[in-house]
């Protein structure tokens, strides 16, 4: 399986395969630790914001515009804003089919806890086997090697 | 194997969370409790079996394993796929830590594989303890005693003998009366077992079935047993039979009446001490007399100085008995009968309603009287013994419930037949369980060790297991007769959202235990819930979704465990309001695997990776 079918959206996979995903790339690139949840979600709040208030019924058409245009400037590698792309565009796909029975206040709070979510393990450095697969694509080498954010976490 | 050994070797197996997936569509059953009962009942049978017959039968611990791992690779649907391997390795790595070789450990795996319960065929043995495993695996899925009868004839020609079902029942509907009953018998059954009898009880919600050899089994319990109450040494607190003693002395005194009547004002302090009430002298009613409610209470329920007297129960009360004889009672009607307002059985005996509160300070009697008849219901229930009298069964009940009582209980209802002896273990670590969580809200370092975490989980599963299994009889009940484990497990908090959080987190930590389905109230759930958890306040079922749902029994991990991350997220988000928390139980199970992101990252990254090197979901 190569890097970006890692990252790509397919229907059989969780909205958490995404979370975790996305959680992870940010979590390499900002650094762990950081106070503000903002310095890690800002893009995908934006992504999701734009998603849920102003595209929701032309989804399938802007998905992909909406991820492309919020790709943080501070991922370098071109295989990693390719990857973080897909995922942001899973992570919308599966948001949009999820929560399309919900009413919009629930979607909207559903939204607020997804976001805080990838803050969350970003921050805190959870990250799941699945994103580790991913970084190790992503990023491979041994500083960002999954052992090495092993390390990382249990320390 | 010892009990303790028994519980580790189960969940070292089959870890928390992934031990609250889900066994059965049917019912909602854990896939850890399925395969522990399977692996509990087919030791028991193999021991009752082999005692007289010449046979090779599995030891011990190889019992338990096969029972164990009978259908967890079917279960956790890893036949065929690449992740089979991780999930072999893993059992294996399991068995040598448990102290296994690693050609046991390897040949043990096998069952993974192949599964005798459903073949019938091995080499290894023969097909008559195949045919043992195949009925422990059935009987789970039977969902009325008589059925089980049928399995047994299916069985009869590989065993070479027709075994047979008979119904031993308690009905009566005062569920902690039905819980000391339960005690009595399940002991008598074990003596009854040692005695040579091939004898094994199985609980369903419809009652105790016993597996024997020897038809009309009838269980004799003395209502002196009755008396000695959960623990031997009575079912009334020391304390209070004295204070019951002095009291019924002081109502056949005019003076001692006298003086510790409400209106004297130099009431002396003894009688506030002993809690006597002159009003409750003449309150009960016993062989058609008006007698002291103090003096009825010690002539059921005494049992240190007790009453020789006739022990007399409400005719009806005699039907409730199937297959169970007590000793030493009579079931009567004398003249004119009172209505029990707890129960509504009519009953020739018992006391008036008011005097419950002399057991449980929470009853309280409405003092207002309406202008317009009928007057206020609940004066004329409270305090009319001559329409409304509380049976005395209803009066056990109120004492037990109130003597050494939580107000708020956990309950779990199971709907899957179980044997009895693996209904008690269950309660018992179910109040292990909760005895490890503390008395105020569960700390997150104390959820988090509670599951799956690498091997520093041993330590805590060795911890719960050893109270779990240790001689004292710890704060746990057990209904043989409708299936149920009951733990009084908190008192009423200061802050109403402490309440939520610690019933949310102690529940989510039982489910993730493969210990479900759930209810947490003040009384005992009258009929079982396929619920994971049913909860009390609020008006609604605040968590309604059932494990057993096809589509989404699956998350039951994570729902699990979202449910435990409030220990975290509390803390988190200290400055939030209980709404604002309780949110992430708003949704749908299969949005649990998100919702615990947001909780508890820790928890979610855990079950992730034990979801990962067992190959399940991967």
């Amino acid at each position: 399986m190569s890097e970006l079918d890692l990252c790509r959206y397919r229907p059989e996979r969780g909205i958490d395969y995404y979370t975790s995903g996305l959680a992870g790339i940010l979590r390499v690139v900002v650094g762990a630790g950081k106070e503000s949840t903002h310095a890690y979600v800002k893009e995908v709040r934006r992504a999701l914001e734009t998603l849920v208030f102003s595209v929701w019924d032309r989804s399938e058409e802007y998905i992909p515009v909406v991820a492309e245009a919020n790709i943080p400037d501070s991922i370098r590698s071109s295989r990693a804003r390719e990857c973080f792309k897909e995922l942001l565009i899973g992570l919308m796909k599966k948001f949009k089919e999820t929560t399309s029975d919900l009413p919009i206040g629930s979607r909207i709070r559903l939204m607020n806890i997804t976001i805080s979510a990838i803050a969350e393990m970003a921050r805190w450095g959870r990250i799941s086997p699945a994103a580790e697969e991913i970084l190790s694509s992503v990023f491979p080498g041994p500083a960002r090697s999954p052992q090495a954010l092993s390390r990382e976490q249990s320390g | 194997m010892e009990p303790r050994e028994t519980l580790e070797t189960a969940y070292q197996l089959l870890p928390p969370p992934l031990s609250a997936l889900p066994a059965k569509y049917w019912t909602s059953i854990s896939l850890w409790l399925h395969s522990y009962t399977v692996a509990r009942t087919f030791q028991e049978f193999i021991e009752a079996y082999s005692e007289a017959r010449d046979v090779e039968v599995p030891l011990d611990d190889e019992a338990l394993l096969i029972g164990f791992l009978h259908d967890l690779g079917q279960k956790l649907q890893l036949r065929g796929r690449p992740s089979e391997e991780k999930l072999l390795e893993w059992v294996r790595d399991r068995l040598e830590a448990l102290g296994f070789t690693r050609g046991e450990a390897e040949e043990l795996s096998r069952y993974l594989y192949t599964n005798p319960a459903e073949t019938l065929t091995d080499p290894l043995y023969d097909r008559a303890v195949w045919r043992l495993l195949w009925l422990a695996d059935r009987l789970q899925g039977v969902d009325n005693p008589l059925a089980i009868e049928q399995l047994l004839a299916e069985a009869k020609e590989d065993l070479g003998e027709q075994l047979n079902v008979v119904l031993i029942n308690v009905a009566i509907p005062q569920p902690f009366m039905r819980t000391l009953i339960s005690r009595i018998v399940h002991r008598k059954l074990e003596k009854m077992a040692e005695d040579g009898a091939l004898i094994m009880p199985v609980t369903t919600p419809y009652g105790l079935a016993a597996i024997t050899d020897t038809p009309g089994v009838e269980v004799e319990i003395e209502w002196d047993e009755v008396r000695r109450g959960f623990k031997g040494d009575g079912i009334l607190p020391e304390k209070v039979e004295e204070n019951l003693e002095w009291n019924m002395k002081c109502c056949k005194d005019k003076n001692c009446k006298k003086r510790c009547s409400a209106k004297n004002k130099n009431r002396p302090a003894e009688c506030k001490e002993h809690n006597m009430s002159p009003d409750s002298c003449n309150k009960a009613v016993y062989l058609g007399k008006k007698v002291s409610t103090y003096e009825f209470t010690l002539i059921y329920y005494g049992f240190r100085d007790r009453i020789r007297k006739q022990v007399i129960l409400p005719k009806k009360n005699e039907y409730m008995f199937q297959n169970i004889r007590i000793k030493g009672v009579e079931y009567g009607s004398y003249g004119k009968e009172g209505i029990c307002p707890v129960c509504g059985v009519s009953t020739p005996v018992g006391v008036m309603a008011d005097y419950l509160k002399f057991f449980n300070n929470n009853i309280v009697t409405e003092q207002w009287t309406r202008k317009v008849f009928p007057g206020n219901v609940n004066t004329q229930i409270m305090r009319n013994p001559n329409r409304y009298l509380v049976d005395p069964l209803c009066l056990g009940e109120a004492i037990l419930r109130g003597s050494d009582m939580s107000p708020v209980l956990v309950s779990l209802t199971l709907r899957a037949v179980v044997p009895l002896p693996v209904l008690e273990e269950v309660g018992r670590l179910t109040y292990a369980l909760s005895f490890k969580l503390g008395l105020g809200v569960p700390r997150h370092s104390v959820v988090r060790d509670l599951v799956y975490g690498g091997d520093g989980f041993g330590d805590v599963l060795g911890e719960v297991a050893e109270k779990a299994s240790g001689a004292d009889v710890p704060n746990f009940f057990y209904d043989a007769f409708t299936s149920t484990v009951i733990i009084p497990y908190r008192q009423h908090m200061q802050r109403h959202q402490d309440e939520w959080l610690r019933d949310i987190i102690t529940a989510g930590v039982l489910a993730a235990w493969g210990l479900y389905p759930l209810t947490v109230s003040e009384a005992v759930p009258s009929a079982p819930s396929e619920a994971l958890l049913s909860y009390y306040k609020g008006r609604r079922l605040l968590y309604d979704y059932q494990p057993k749902d096809r589509r989404v029994g699956g998350y039951t991990p994570y729902v699990a465990m979202a449910m435990a991350s409030l220990s975290e997220l509390s803390l988190r988000a200290s400055g939030e309001s209980l709404p604002a928390l309780l949110e992430i139980l708003d949704y749908p199970p299969d949005y649990a695997p998100l919702l615990l992101q947001y909780g508890s990252p820790l928890l979610y990254s855990r079950v992730e990776s034990l979801r990962a090197r067992l190959g399940v979901g991967g």
